[in-house]
């Protein structure tokens, strides 16, 4: 009896414990929500909303309201739209070129034995680890180049830009690389047995098992790219291409702080990757704990 | 079974992507930077010698009696002439806008300008806007008249010049004004007299290792980068550290049994995680702000004292290490849960059997078989925390301020925000060459810990073996 209720204690406050923490951890999440809510342009320091407005998300989705005090109508000189949807479609075209030449590279790792093999992956880990930001300067010359040649590619393009971001491969070959070799090799040798040619068995047996991966690699890049400031702060100067996070900055340095609007921003610009958690954690799970721990 | 291909290009085929993304946007950059390392290169050294010479030679002096052209723009349906009348018969004229030439020799011949109507700089804001816009082409220009070099020295009036410098051979500068000597010292990226006096602008020169010299010398530019070095190591550490802790503790709670609503609790403890730094960085300063943020009202409700957060070091330090803490601690609560499910519950159960607490089974079970698969990816997230560039950039931006140096450098700064700031940084004297030299001793500290860490993990190993 007295045991159960030692038992019982502990759970509960093990519980509580855990729901203070929680409490704790999300606040600076309550506060911007409260404070993009309220009408003042002001930080919020209270425990709920006190004048209820949508004018700070007006501001940022672009749709005109009316000034409560000047009783002017207002737009946002901030394309925060256009930033934001080039933040995604920057994210997820790096992510999907990446994904395609780093599983084929994994693959090809996985396969084949070659020439200078070792040392290729070795270099490809080490190398990496150098700070991309500092090598900015080569690939800001780089840059210059290409687009005396190919206008499309150079610098303040979408397209140079994503060009810089795939620097990042490497590290996701080694992680596709390491969950492909958890795949049991019978069943690749089944194949072969079987008559497959290799494309085949990349494309319609290793791919599919490797799904998981895959999606944390996607979700991981989507995340590195959208959330990166410098580089893209560095190779973009025309406002109408800026991304979201170089955007964000500049706004907020361009005016003394308004943090309504700052506020509503925040919370679009969390959004997907918010979303794209929630639905895909189970993988992310998987993906995390297999692609880095080794047992 | 490992294939050896039949077709040797096979697996090269699948690596072809790779090997030039890697070519190209690792192992080029990293060259680049070890060169740009090597070099002088920064504010006041941007071209190279030839280029140097050549913008000192284009230096002009006025000379004591000079001549003076006056000169008016001339409008007929929107084309426009710069025209100076010398006499009845004689008059100089360029069409506008011209090409972008720095130097036009002119001669005298005479158009009809009866059409014209001459452009005034003040009739109205149109008028004066394309007459500003000429001039400012203009201004660059050296007009050659008559074997005498003029510059635009007024909006009506066009003066003689010389020429300051005089080139005696190629790698000589002579000044004809004072009659000094000026030869390139490829030891300091300068034009100097033997006597040292220096000419602007400077050119790119190798200097061998004395970018690394100067940063390892510490105080050379008035810079503590030892001071920096400490706080980034401190920083690295704290916070891989507290955020272990952190989400151990949490693993360790959300896995027992007696948890309700672990589904909630699990997706609310990620949510930090899945919000990207920058703005969660941001949001945290507005948190920490002295006057206006909750933080201090917090503490002024409870302690009645309002901490100088993001203005006094300390406190600025002990801010980011909270937020590293916030940021970080979710990847390392996803890793322990995912480590303590695979501890076998057996071993819970025969410890209960015998007697053990929950604090016993924790240090006695749970902590050593993390130990071991948890090493390699504290060493992983040191070297990121290392390098978090964009947390402590967006969070304090490096402040507050280095007191008692005349640096850019910030008490809270990391060596690669300080990096960043000293090669793009908006202070106007950037230097690529320090910048350089200070991310290749990054790189290197980084790559040795990662080899280390590779080595404790058996990474390598696991290569030899194919």
């Amino acid at each position: 009896m007295l045991n159960r209720i030692k038992k019982k204690s502990i759970a509960i406050c093990s519980n509580l414990i855990l729901l203070f923490f929680l409490l704790i951890v999300l606040y600076p999440v309550y506060f911007i929500m409260i404070t993009s809510f309220e009408s003042s342009d002001t930080l919020v320091i209270e425990f709920s909303v006190q004048n209820f407005s949508l004018d700070n998300w007006k501001y940022i989705l672009g749709i005109d309201y009316i000034n409560t005090v000047t009783q002017e109508v207002v737009r946002s000189p901030y394309p925060f739209i256009i930033w934001f949807k080039n933040s995604i479609k920057i994210a997820s075209i790096t992510a999907a070129i990446v994904l395609f030449i780093c599983t084929l590279a994994a693959y090809g790792l996985y396969r084949f034995t070659f020439f200078g093999k070792k040392y290729f992956l070795i270099s490809l880990i080490i190398l990496q680890m150098f700070p991309s930001m500092m090598g900015m300067v080569a690939l800001f010359l780089l840059l210059s180049k290409l687009g005396t040649f190919f206008p499309w590619f150079g610098l303040d393009t979408h397209a140079g830009l994503i060009l810089t971001y795939l620097g990042m491969t490497p590290f996701f070959i080694w992680l596709t690389k390491s969950y492909f070799s958890t795949i049991p090799k019978s069943i690749v040798e089944a194949a072969m047995i079987d008559g497959c040619k290799e494309f085949t068995i990349f494309y319609s047996i290793i791919l599919p098992l490797a799904l998981p991966m895959l999606v944390v690699i996607f979700i991981l890049v989507f995340i590195t790219v959208f959330s990166d400031f410098v580089i893209p702060s560095i190779l973009i100067k025309d406002p109408k291409l800026l991304t979201f996070a170089v955007g964000m900055r500049e706004f907020i340095s361009a005016y003394d702080i308004r943090w309504g609007k700052f506020a509503a921003a925040t919370i679009l610009g969390g959004l997907p990757i918010v979303i794209i958690f929630m639905i895909t954690q189970k993988f992310l799970v998987q993906g995390l704990t297999k692609g880095s721990v080794k047992e | 079974m490992k294939v050896k291909s039949k077709k040797k290009i096979t697996p090269y085929c699948y690596l072809f992507f790779s090997i030039v993304s890697f070519l190209l946007l690792i192992v080029y950059p990293l060259l680049y930077t070890f060169y740009i390392s090597l070099t002088n290169l920064g504010t006041g050294h941007i071209l190279n010698c030839t280029e140097a010479k050549k913008i000192i030679l284009e230096e002009v002096i006025y000379p004591d009696n000079a001549a003076i052209l006056d000169f008016n723009i001339l409008e007929k349906n929107n084309a426009f002439i710069l025209y100076m009348k010398q006499s009845e018969r004689k008059a100089y004229q360029i069409f506008l806008p011209r090409n972008t030439q720095t130097e036009e020799i002119l001669t005298g011949t005479q158009i009809s300008i009866d059409e014209y109507k001459k452009l005034s700089s003040c009739k109205n804001t149109a008028t004066s806007e394309q007459f500003i816009e000429h001039l400012t082409h203009l201004e660059r220009t050296t007009f050659q008249i008559e074997n005498r070099i003029y510059k635009l020295t007024s909006l009506t009036t066009l003066s003689e010049v010389q020429k300051r410098y005089k080139e005696l051979n190629t790698s000589t500068i002579i000044d004809t004004k004072t009659n000094s000597t000026y030869q390139p010292d490829f030891s300091t990226g300068y034009f100097e007299t033997p006597s040292g006096d220096r000419l602007l602008p400077g050119f790119v020169t190798r200097i061998g290792f004395q970018n690394y010299l100067n940063f390892f010398k510490g105080t050379s530019f008035g810079i503590p980068f030892l001071k920096i070095f400490l706080w980034t190591l401190m920083w690295a550490a704290g916070s891989t550290i507290s955020a272990f802790i952190f989400g151990l503790i949490l693993a360790s709670l959300l896995s027992s049994q007696t948890i309700y609503g672990k589904k909630i609790f699990r997706v609310g403890f990620l949510i930090p995680y899945a919000i990207p730094v920058f703005l969660s960085a941001m949001v945290w300063s507005a948190i920490f702000n002295f006057s206006f943020g909750p933080m201090n009202k917090l503490v002024s409700y409870i302690l009645h004292i309002k901490i100088p957060w993001l203005l006094d070091p300390l406190w600025a330090k002990l801010a980011c290490l909270m937020v590293g803490l916030w940021v970080g601690f979710p990847y390392m609560m996803l890793i322990c849960l995912g480590l303590i499910q695979s501890i076998p519950q057996d071993l819970y159960d025969a410890a209960k059997i015998d007697g053990a607490g929950f604090i016993h089974r924790f240090t006695k079970i749970t902590f050593p078989s993390l130990y071991k698969p948890m090493l390699p990816i504290l060493i992983g997230t040191f070297a990121f925390n290392f390098n978090n560039f964009n947390l402590i950039y967006l969070f304090s931006g490096g402040n507050p301020p280095m007191v008692d140096t005349n640096t850019m450098g910030g008490e809270t700064d990391l060596l690669i925000s300080y990096t960043y700031k000293l090669a793009f940084g908006p202070s106007g004297s950037n230097n690529f060459g320090l910048a350089s030299a200070i991310a290749v001793i990054i790189f290197i500290l980084i790559a040795s810990m990662s080899i280390f860490n590779f080595k404790i993990s058996g990474v390598f190993k696991e290569e030899e073996s194919l």
